[in-house]
């Protein structure tokens, strides 16, 4: 089976106006849709498909499922069978059922969070147009300078889990993990595709959501952002500008008016999505602080207990 | 609206909340640092039980932390939450006070 990208997430928002608001003139996403049940669809600048991001009505913030594309139709009967033989309930999902995407199957994570794979997905094009383009992104247009939607953080209380299913079912390739003591896995990062992390698992209640991280050209894009969310007002975790060291990246988190985590980060390295291709980077707990933020040497209390 | 904080093993802290500002905003005003990551009535953070009193929400809070444990309206979100009365509230974690050197006097006006 081949899973070849992190496309989306559909995210409970408890004031869609107030989200659209955020991911357009915050985060740097444009409107590309919206559904008869008061969806709507965002996409970044540099992806070409429908949305890498859809905010649903609800009651409560969180994550309602997050989307990955498959590189083959087939793959969507082979990964029924496979997750089905895992001991975890697939449904199918009709075209259409989300808009703009093609036929699709959705199952829950052993922590319980949604994915939905599917192959097809309508396009609207990149930002700058599919003719005769500029060579550069839109810097006339509201809000950070996102080229595309990277990857999300979930939580689980037994990350071993999660990574036993999406390495062992879903091909997925584990990149970097934590390991406590007794050497169960605290945190994992997994990649289907072609940077070190799609899907990161933290320490956690289950089903919950951790972040989604919008990817940068480059650091100076952001600490343009942190200057932008400042502006703003955006309420962000104290640190940042900073890095990981995990991976390394430059980032800064941030939250959207319903409280779910954003990130603008810019700089992962490369790691094929092929299984067992690269072998794991990894870090022992006591390490964790410097794993986390590589500049502070700590972990806010706040960051991996508070979930949405 | 008087304001009251508990929270177990430590004395309870009292501040004045103007009417239709939030909880956080008046213990800021107030010098005490409330536990709180998003600010936006989403993570749970800032939960807090009601021992007393009334609250409304000019801005949503996510009814996933309202009705925990209860099921009822036992649970408050303080980053969204604006009494409507004198409110009592168990606090899930502690708050810090503001230290009282001179420049932070100042600061907090
Ligand atoms: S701080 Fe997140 S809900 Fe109040």
């Amino acid at each position: 089976m081949a899973i070849s990208r992190f496309s989306y997430a559909s995210m409970n928002v408890m004031d869609v106006e107030a989200a659209v608001r955020h991911y357009v003139h915050v985060v740097g996403l444009r409107e590309t849709d919206r559904d008869a049940d008061g969806r709507v669809y965002l996409q970044a600048a540099d992806t070409q498909d429908h949305h890498c991001v859809i905010l649903n009505p609800a009651k409560t913030a969180g994550v309602e499922h997050l989307g990955f594309k498959v590189s083959d139709p087939a793959d969507l009967d082979e990964a029924t069978a496979a997750v089905t033989a895992y001991g975890l309930p697939v449904t199918r999902v009709p075209a259409g059922a989300v808009k703009g995407q093609g036929e699709g199957v959705r199952f829950p994570l052993p922590s319980g969070q949604h994915m939905m794979l599917y192959y097809h997905a309508d396009k609207v094009g990149y930002l700058t147009g599919m003719e005769n383009p500029n060579p550069v992104s839109a810097h006339s247009t509201p809000g950070g300078r996102v080229t595309h939607l990277d990857h999300t953080l979930i939580s689980a209380q037994n990350p071993g889990d999660d990574v036993k299913f999406l390495t062992e079912v879903l091909d997925f390739s584990l990149t970097e993990k934590v390991v406590d003591p007794a050497g169960n896995t605290l945190a994992a990062f997994l990649t289907c595709g072609h940077t070190m992390h799609d899907l990161a698992i933290g320490p956690g209640p289950d089903n919950h959501f951790h972040h989604m991280a919008f990817g940068m050209d480059s650091r100076t894009e952001v600490i343009h952002g942190v200057d932008l969310l400042k502006e703003k007002a955006v309420p962000a975790l104290e640190y940042g500008i900073t890095r990981h060291g995990i991976a390394g990246v430059t980032t800064i988190y941030f939250h959207d008016p319903s409280g779910n985590r954003n990130e603008f980060y810019n700089g992962a390295y490369l790691a094929p999505g092929a299984p067992g291709w690269v072998p794991p980077i990894v870090w022992q707990a006591e390490h964790f602080p410097r794993g986390a933020f590589y500049y502070e040497n700590a972990v806010p209390e706040a960051f991996f207990a508070e979930v949405t | 609206m008087q304001v009251t904080l508990r929270h177990a093993g430590r004395s309870e802290v009292s501040f004045d909340c103007a009417a239709d500002d939030t909880v956080l905003v008046a213990a800021r005003r107030a010098g005490v640092t409330l536990h709180v990551a998003c600010e936006q009535g989403g993570c749970g953070a800032c939960r807090a039980r009601v021992v007393q009193g009334t609250v409304h929400y000019p801005l949503p809070a996510s009814s996933r932390w309202l009705d925990e444990g209860s099921g009822s309206e036992d649970y408050t979100l303080l980053c969204r939450a604006a009494p409507t009365s004198a409110l009592i509230v168990e606090t899930a974690h502690p708050w810090r006070l503001r230290e009282s050197a001179p420049l932070s006097r100042i600061l907090s006006g």
